[in-house]
């Protein structure tokens, strides 16, 4: 049993503790201690970076998905685009050939009609003099 | 109390362990525990700080090291970074740039051509053809089904399609039995698509290709011409004409694009605006140019004849109503057509007119007034000019006889002395007025002027043209003149493009083209004198043919041969205008070599008749002869 100074007994092994405790304790002016707290800083500063980097990369990704989700859009519209196109221009050749006189004729022939006036007028013929005598220019 | 005991024996066993870590040789002194501990505080501190100096010492040396390496190393990637970023900044840059940087050409479509009605003439259509890499094709071994399939979907034979795609090399195009490009339906490309990104058809592809399309087929092909597939130029006719307006300009879209090629959106873009095609609408009514052509081509079979032009005109206007030729082609197919066809003969081709030029010679003479209708001279079957003896057609001899008598008889001698007293500087002037020996300023490619023969005398040039000989015009230029007759003389510039307009959304107006007067040739009482000698010398004549039940008629007949080693080479004619107290169209027939007869009153007669009925009827022209023939 050992005495500690106020004259209250405690075990050696006590006061051994309290000393390694207390070079343990932060003093202001150690060399481990300003290690110690720049340390913490810059454990600081480094978990403050990562999460604005991971919030950067979140936003950064987040703003590059919906442009490529609009970019995905925009060319599955254009092929929309294209594909109305083609569709508007066949059906404009469609309306070309169904409103094109050869083939309501044609059509209007299916049905039995017939043309009012036939075409052409039957050649009238020319009397043989007229022909004998030949030609030298200014004819009728 | 035996608690007590067991807590002093716990404090013992503490301080058996805890001794061995003090000063075996102060222990006897029994130091005061806070002297032990401040001693060993101090001393413990200073070896602390020693060895921690030291190593601080070693880590700044280490570190300082470490900085220098580091420092170098990043001199020399800044070295590097500089010589990659500034010195070969151009051909990083322009590698780059060709590795993902894409010029785009955005094309808008060449325009429509419409007829006056607004029915389409020509249009451009979107097809995508097939093209395979064979080599791909026989690496998999798949060009047996591969054929199959796409044999299926076109529509083509498998043997043809395998045949097609069996040959040396990379790189193929699918053409149908006609040796032409199979292109593709909008269902058909959608179905090839689907099988292609199934992967149902390796090394095969789609590639969009424009074709202009005439879905009248052959109709108007020489007025409208047609589009070159390899290089996307319009040839001929309206075509050619207006091709800057009808292709627009294509756009450019400068653009990353990702590993199929498409542009995309995340990058910056440069764009120039394409300026889609104007749509150019034609004078030309589809249905009397349908009749035209019908009649035209049903004529020449007839007649025997090599070919042929007709002519519609509104003479108030000028507007061209139809204007056809034969022999024609199907722009279509314009690769299987002769390259004669093209041309527009009704205005770039020449031939002597004939008898229907001594309508002109009356006008000039009645406005010089030094004739009238009635004006009469001895008709003896020939005329002495220059030395030369020029005869009737018919080598008779009328006697005396009226100018109107002249149109009647068509008799040459009477031309002649006609334009004996009208003069030849006079006579010359009047050609020119009335639009001769020039182009008429139609907007259609290749116009020929015309040209009078340079090789004889002056007055004998000045005979020969009075009776329609020894003068080369275009059928278009006599329409233009006998418009003028029709139209109380004021010559109208013919055209044949009503407007062009931007494609909606495009940008500019519209812009339309109506009547120009050029001159007025003679005036409207002369034309008037004309018209009717015009319609009685065709009343009375064997132009009778030509006339239509209840409409007045205003028509000369002409024949004219070139080739005099052989007077059965003639261009037949038949060119009038009707109803003649108000016309509403000129009408010219001609053959060219007809063979059945080869006077222009029965061999073109018929068909101007039948299309003059025609033209009553759809034009919704009221009678004005009281139902007599030719009034």
């Amino acid at each position: 049993m050992r005495r500690r100074p106020n004259g209250t007994s405690e075990p050696a092994a006590d006061a051994e503790r309290s000393v390694w405790e207390a070079l343990a304790s932060p003093q202001p002016h150690g060399l481990r201690q300003r290690l110690r707290a720049t340390l913490w800083q810059t454990r600081t500063v480094l978990l403050l970076s990562a999460v604005a980097v991971g919030l950067l990369a979140l936003l950064y990704l987040h703003v590059v998905g919906d442009v490529a989700l609009a970019n995905s859009q925009l060319q599955t519209l254009h092929a929309q685009h294209t594909r109305l196109v083609r569709q508007d221009e066949e059906l404009h050749q469609q309306l070309g050939v169904a409103t094109s006189p050869a083939y309501i004729d044609r059509e209007a022939r299916k049905l039995g009609l017939e043309p009012t006036l036939p075409l052409p007028a039957p050649p009238l013929p020319i009397p043989p003099s007229v022909q004998e005598r030949g030609a030298t220019g200014g004819q009728p | 109390m035996r608690l007590r005991r067991s807590r002093q024996r716990q404090q013992r066993q503490r301080a058996a362990t805890m001794a061995p870590a003090v000063n075996a040789a102060e222990a006897p002194e029994t130091l005061p525990l806070a002297e032990v501990s401040q001693r060993r505080t101090r001393s413990g501190w200073r070896e602390r700080e020693r060895a921690g100096a030291a190593m601080l010492a070693q880590a700044r040396r280490r570190e300082m090291g470490l900085l220098i390496i580091a420092l170098l190393v990043l001199t020399l990637l800044a070295g590097r970074l500089a010589y990659w970023q500034i010195w070969q900044h151009d051909l990083l840059a322009a590698r780059a740039d060709a590795e993902h940087l894409r010029v785009i050409q955005l094309y808008e479509g060449r325009g429509y051509i419409l007829d006056a009605n607004g029915n389409i003439l020509a249009l451009s259509v979107s097809r995508d053809e097939v093209i395979a890499d064979p080599d791909v094709l026989r690496s998999v071994d798949a060009l047996p089904q591969v054929a199959a399939m796409l044999a299926r979907t076109l529509g083509l034979p498998q043997p043809l399609v395998q045949r097609e795609l069996d040959v040396p090399g990379a790189y193929v195009q699918v053409r149908n039995a006609e040796q032409q490009l199979a292109l593709l339906s909008l269902q058909q490309s959608d179905q090839v698509n689907r099988l292609i990104a199934a992967g149902s058809l390796p090394g095969v592809a789609l590639l969009p290709v424009v074709q202009r399309v005439y879905p009248d087929g052959a109709l108007a092909a020489q007025v409208i011409g047609f589009v070159q597939a390899d290089d996307g130029q319009g040839q001929y006719g309206i075509e050619q004409q207006y091709n800057t307006l009808l292709a627009g300009q294509p756009g450019l879209l400068y653009t990353a694009v990702d590993a199929a090629g498409d542009p995309l959106a995340t990058v910056p873009q440069r764009r120039t605006a394409a300026v889609p095609g104007a749509n150019v609408t034609l004078t030309i009514d589809a249905n009397i140019q349908y009749w035209v052509e019908q009649g035209l081509a049903d004529t020449v079979r007839q007649m025997q004849a090599d070919g042929g032009t007709v002519i519609v005109m509104d003479p108030q206007t000028g507007a061209i109503l139809a204007m056809a030729s034969e022999p024609a082609f199907d722009p279509n197919q314009y690769g299987s057509a002769a390259l004669a066809d093209f041309a527009n003969p009704a205005v770039s081709s020449t031939y002597d007119p004939g008898s229907v030029m001594k309508a002109m010679t009356m006008a000039m003479g009645v406005e010089s007034g030094v004739l009238t209708p009635n004006s009469t001279y001895d008709d003896t079957g020939a005329a002495v000019v220059d030395g030369v003896t020029l005869h009737n057609w018919d080598g008779i001899g009328h006697g005396n006889i009226t100018m109107t008598q002249v149109l009647q008889y068509s008799a040459n001698t009477g031309a002649i002395w006609a334009a004996q007293r009208i003069g030849d500087d006079r006579f010359t002037s009047y050609l020119n007025a009335f639009g001769f020996l020039q182009p008429t300023g139609i907007s259609l490619p290749d116009e020929a002027a015309g040209a009078r023969d340079q090789t004889s005398a002056a007055d004998l040039t000045t005979a020969e043209n009075a009776f329609g000989e020894s003068i080369a015009v275009t059928p278009l230029q006599l329409v233009m003149a006998y418009g003028a007759l029709a139209n109380g003389g004021l010559l109208m510039r013919p055209y044949i493009v009503a407007s062009v307009a931007p494609e909606a959304g495009g940008q500019g107006t519209a812009t339309q083209y109506g009547p120009v007067v050029v001159r007025q040739v003679v005036s409207a009482a002369t034309a008037q004198t004309v018209t009717q000698m015009l319609v009685t010398s065709a009343a009375e004549s064997e132009a009778q043919m030509n006339l239509v039940q209840g409409y007045t008629v205003a028509a000369k007949t002409g024949t004219s041969t070139p080739d005099t080693s052989d007077p059965t080479q003639t261009f037949a004619s038949v060119i009038g205008y009707a109803p003649a107290t108000h016309p509403r169209f000129v009408l010219l027939v001609k053959l060219n070599h007809p063979r059945t007869t080869i006077y222009g009153g029965s061999a073109a007669g018929p068909l101007w008749r039948a299309l003059a009925q025609q033209l009553f009827v759809y034009l919704q022209i009221p009678p004005d002869a009281n139902g007599q023939p030719g009034g």
